[in-house]
This record gives C-alpha cells, sequence and structure tokens, in this order.
C-alpha cells in the first residue's frame, strides 16, 4: 500500500476553482464561434473556407475542455468527499474500539474468564 | 456632326470590390484576442490549483491529478496559441481586404472618369466627319490606354489580395492538429504531415527526427527508385538501338522474340517514331487485336489522355499497378483545380501530375516492355523526377544536412529498390506479354 496524506477540506476547497475555469473556456467558445459567423462577410472564399474550419474545431475543442474542467472538479470533490468518508469511518471504529476497550465487562452474561483450578 | 456617345461601353462595375468587411474580421480577431486571453488566464489558473492541490494531497494519486491538472493547462495554452494565431492572421487578412477594396474603388472612380471624358468627347459638335472621326480614334486611343493600365493595377492587386487570402487560410488550417486535411493539401503531404506530426509524439521518435524526416522521405523516393529502373531499361534501349542483339526484350517470350524481329527490320521506323510517329509504331509494332493494349491507346491518344482512360487503369489494375497510378491521380484530384492547385502548390502540384503520367506509362511499361512504353516512362520519369526535385528541394537538402550517413545507406536502399523493381517489372511483364501473346 502507497503512502499519502491528504487535507480533504483543503482539496475540496480547491474544486471550485477548477470548476470556474469553464466560464472563461465558455466565452473563448464564443468568441471562436463567432470567427465561423464572419465567414460569409470574409470576402474571399478561401478565407471563408478557413474560418469555417478554425471555427469547428475550436469550437468543439472548447467545448471538451469546459466539460473536462467541470469533471476534474467534480473528481477532486468526489476524491475529497472519499477520504473524509474514510476518515469519518475510520476514526469512528477507532472510538468505538477505544470504548470497547474502556469499558467494564458486562454483568449477568457469560463469565469466560479461566478460574483457578478448573478445567480448560 | 455629333457621334454615339459611347452607350456601347458597359456601365456595371469593372473592377468588382471584394463584399468582405474587414471591420467584422477585425471584431472577429479582438474576439480570438480576448478568447486567448482568457484562456491564457485560465491556464494560469489551472496551474495555481495544481500547486495547491499539490500541497495538500500527496501520494500516487495525488500525482497523477497533477499530470491531469498540468495536461489541462497545456491543452489550454494550445487555445492560446490557436486563437492568437488566428486574431493575427484575421487582422492581416482584414487590412489587404481593405486595401483590395480600396483600390477597386479607386480604380473604378477612375474608369468612371475616363468613360466619362471619352463620352465627353464623342458629344461634341464637329464642322465635319473627318475631324469627328479622328475625334473619335483619339477619344477611343486615350480611352483604351487608360483601361489598360487600371485593368493591370487591378490584375496586381487582385493577385496580392488572393495571396493574402492564401497567406490567412495557411494560418489558420496551421492551428487544426494534423489529421485534419487542409485545403487542397496533397494526400502526400496529408498524410506525409500526419505521420511526422505522430513521430514528433513518440519519445523515442522525436529524439530523431532526422531519421524521421528521412524515412518519410525515403518512402515518398520508391517511385524514383523505379524512375531509376527505367532509366536502365533506356540505356538498354539506347544499346538496342546501336545493336539489335541487346533488346531489353531479350527473354520476354514469344511476343519479345516477335517484336524484336519486327523491329530489328524496322529500326529506320522505329527512329522515326522516337521522333514523333507514335501512331504508325503502334500499329507496326503492337496490332489492333487483342495487343491494342494500354501501349497501343498511349500511343494512338498520347499518354495524357492514356491516363484519363479507364481502359488504361483497368488494365493497370489487373497488374496491381492501379494502387500508384491510382493513388497518384487521387493526390492530383484532391488538389482540386488545376490552376487554383498549381497557384497554391507550385512545383508541387507539377510533380503531382507529373507523377500520374509516370505511374500510367511505368505500369504501361511492365504490361508491355516495348520501345514505346519504355520511352514513356523515360520521358514522363525525367518530367516528374525533375518536378519532384524542385517541389522538395529543401526538404532534399534538410535530409541531407540531418543524415549525410543515412543517405549513404538510403542510397544502397534505393539501389536495391530498383533491383527489386526492375525483377518485379520483368516478372509482371513476363505474365503480361504472355497473356497478350498472340501467338500463344
Amino acid at each position: 500500500m502507497t503512502e499519502f496524506q491528504v487535507d480533504a477540506a483543503a482539496l475540496r476547497a480547491e474544486a471550485p476553482g477548477v470548476a470556474a475555469l469553464s466560464e472563461p473556456l465558455d466565452a473563448a467558445q464564443t468568441a471562436v464561434a463567432g470567427a465561423g459567423s464572419v465567414a460569409g462577410v470574409a470576402g474571399h472564399e478561401l478565407v471563408a473556407q478557413g474560418l469555417q474550419a478554425y471555427a469547428a474545431w475550436w469550437t468543439q475543442a472548447i467545448s471538451g475542455l469546459s466539460s473536462s474542467a467541470g469533471v476534474i472538479a467534480d473528481q477532486l470533490t468526489a476524491t475529497a468527499d472519499d477520504y473524509a468518508s474514510a476518515d469519518d469511518r475510520v476514526r469512528g471504529l477507532l472510538a468505538d474500539t477505544a470504548g470497547v476497550l474502556a469499558a467494564p465487562p458486562p454483568s449477568g452474561g457469560a463469565d469466560y474468564a479461566r478460574r483457578p483450578g478448573g478445567p480448560l | 456632326m455629333r457621334l454615339d456617345g459611347g452607350g456601347g461601353v458597359a456601365s456595371a462595375a469593372r473592377y468588382p470590390r471584394p463584399s468582405g468587411d474587414a471591420a467584422a474580421l477585425r471584431g472577429a480577431a479582438a474576439d480570438q484576442r480576448t478568447a486567448a486571453g482568457r484562456c491564457s488566464d485560465a491556464a494560469g489558473q489551472c496551474r495555481s490549483s495544481a500547486g495547491s492541490v499539490g500541497a495538500v494531497w500527496s501520494g500516487d494519486a495525488s500525482a497523477q491529478a497533477l499530470v491531469s491538472l498540468n495536461g489541462f493547462a497545456a491543452l489550454l495554452d494550445e487555445v492560446v496559441a490557436g486563437t492568437t494565431t488566428a486574431a493575427g492572421a484575421l487582422e492581416t487578412y482584414a487590412a489587404a481586404l481593405e486595401t483590395m477594396q480600396g483600390v477597386a474603388d479607386r480604380l473604378e472612380a477612375e474608369h468612371a472618369t475616363l468613360l466619362s471624358r471619352y463620352r465627353s468627347a464623342l458629344a461634341q459638335t464637329y464642322p465635319d466627319e473627318t475631324e469627328a472621326l479622328d475625334a473619335s480614334w483619339q477619344a477611343e486611343a486615350t480611352y483604351g490606354d487608360g483601361v489598360a493600365d487600371l485593368d493591370q493595377q487591378y490584375a496586381t492587386a487582385a493577385r496580392t489580395f488572393d495571396d493574402a487570402a492564401l497567406a490567412c487560410l495557411r494560418s489558420l488550417e496551421s492551428t487544426l492538429p494534423s489529421f485534419i486535411r487542409g485545403h487542397n493539401e496533397s494526400l502526400d503531404d496529408w498524410v506525409e504531415g500526419m505521420l511526422t506530426d505522430w513521430a514528433t509524439r513518440v519519445p523515442v521518435l522525436r529524439d530523431h527526427m532526422g531519421l524521421v524526416r528521412g524515412a518519410v522521405w525515403a518512402s515518398r523516393t520508391a517511385l524514383p527508385a523505379a524512375l531509376i529502373a527505367a532509366v536502365t531499361k533506356s540505356i538498354s534501349l539506347g544499346k538496342f538501338l546501336n545493336n539489335p542483339a541487346a533488346s531489353p526484350l531479350r527473354g520476354v517470350g514469344l511476343l519479345g522474340s516477335f517484336v524484336d524481329s519486327q523491329i530489328g527490320q524496322r529500326i529506320p521506323q522505329y527512329t522515326q517514331f522516337l521522333n514523333g510517329e507514335l501512331g504508325r509504331f503502334s500499329q507496326l509494332v503492337m496490332g489492333t487485336d487483342r495487343t491494342a493494349n494500354l501501349a497501343s491507346i498511349a500511343a494512338n491518344e498520347g499518354l495524357g489522355a492514356a491516363a484519363r482512360t479507364s481502359g488504361l487503369l483497368r488494365g493497370a489494375g489487373i497488374l496491381g499497378g492501379v494502387a500508384a497510378t491510382g493513388m497518384s491521380a487521387a493526390n492530383v484530384i484532391a488538389q482540386g483545380n488545376p490552376v487554383d492547385a498549381f497557384r497554391e502548390n507550385g512545383a508541387a502540384y507539377v510533380a503531382d501530375v507529373a507523377e500520374v503520367g509516370f505511374n500510367a506509362s511505368l505500369t504501361a511499361a511492365m504490361i508491355a516492355p516495348n520501345p514505346v512504353t519504355v520511352g514513356a516512362v523515360v520521358v514522363t520519369g525525367v518530367v516528374y523526377a525533375g518536378a519532384e526535385v524542385v517541389a522538395n528541394w529543401d526538404e532534399i537538402t534538410e535530409f541531407a544536412g540531418d543524415a549525410v550517413e543515412l543517405a549513404g545507406r538510403g542510397y544502397e536502399a534505393a539501389a536495391k529498390a530498383v533491383d527489386g523493381v526492375a525483377d518485379s517489372a520483368t516478372d509482371l511483364a513476363r505474365d503480361a506479354v504472355s497473356f497478350l501473346n498472340p501467338f500463344d
């Protein structure tokens, strides 16, 4: 097992910043799509074709990146949640264990202590 | 007396103004720069987040996450580069568009002035017919000279504008990944671009780009290697002209022997054929029935027509030569209108066109290796090789500079390839000649 350290709360706090990257990317996507829309007033067929190809490719590419920002942010949040959840469970288990160890033997129940001279 | 008022001169715009909107293009360019700025900020933010994540999370999973975040930032850098390039290209083109529109407007105005003067001269009243005719000729000459000058200015401006549009297109295309085929890009260039791009992504190959370029270059020179084989045959052909016993057709079956004997008797006619009488030689040697094969098509119609003949491609397919010929034809067709393609690709287009003829003639030579077809291979091959060298000069010199030693090895490999091609051609020819032999 590999060692790791994580501050789940701090990690979770980073997720919104990554998710927010989709905002400028969405604006960039709009701008790139706008380049395609001026193909009609390019004044030259070659430039019109170039603009259409440029806009088609980059609109798609930036759209993918924008979605990716959300996916990465979700992954960070999920990871932080998983670590925190595991941490809580471990902490709970440790607490339970400590409680069991600290508690006196139950009365009225079976007594498993071997008596001196008694049979095994 | 009054003359006709010049009503026959066209009143429509003589110098068409490109209908583009430079302001809109500049606006789009500004948008691209804004997009680049935003994406640059986003990339910085992403790297900052990667640093923060690395500070609060360590281990294997963290390392993977950091790779993802930094990789994402690198992709944003790609967007920045692409949009910045596009912005620059659009700004430059917008300026060229405005210039062209200004020139068109100015020339149109100057033409209107010329036309007005011309019509005024014709509208004047003259004392007699002689003077009126003199005035008419003078006005017409002045108008004609002026228009010729304006036409010249417009043509020059239009060429500059076309070049600017092409440069803009190339810049926009340069932002796209290599697997998107460019406008009128030849299939060879497209495939080579993909191969090179792929090679740069492989760490081992990336460190040996000279080798990669050499390999790609060598793969494109397989046909010139076949050309060397054809030249070798032509040397045999030359010997044959001096000594029929050295015929390149020796050992290719009954037809070869028959053709040998016929040619041996008719060397004067053969020489005449080489001077241009293709049809006569075709009838003399090849006949018109079963032997009316590709070589006779080429001989009767010329290689250019033969290359467009479905029969040629069908015949080439029988021997497998359709692959090379078909690919060459597709390569030329893919580049679209020949005039535009030549303008865009220059010598490379000439090489591609020549390649079609060369492959077609080489295929014909394989089917029936006789002086007609072999001679055709030599002619088309020389044109092709010359054009190919011109088109790839930078690449060839770069290749030589990067890997002189490799070039030496490549030469040896090419020599072996020539032997292979020659052997293969002989085998194929034997089969074909056997198939075509009217004396079987």
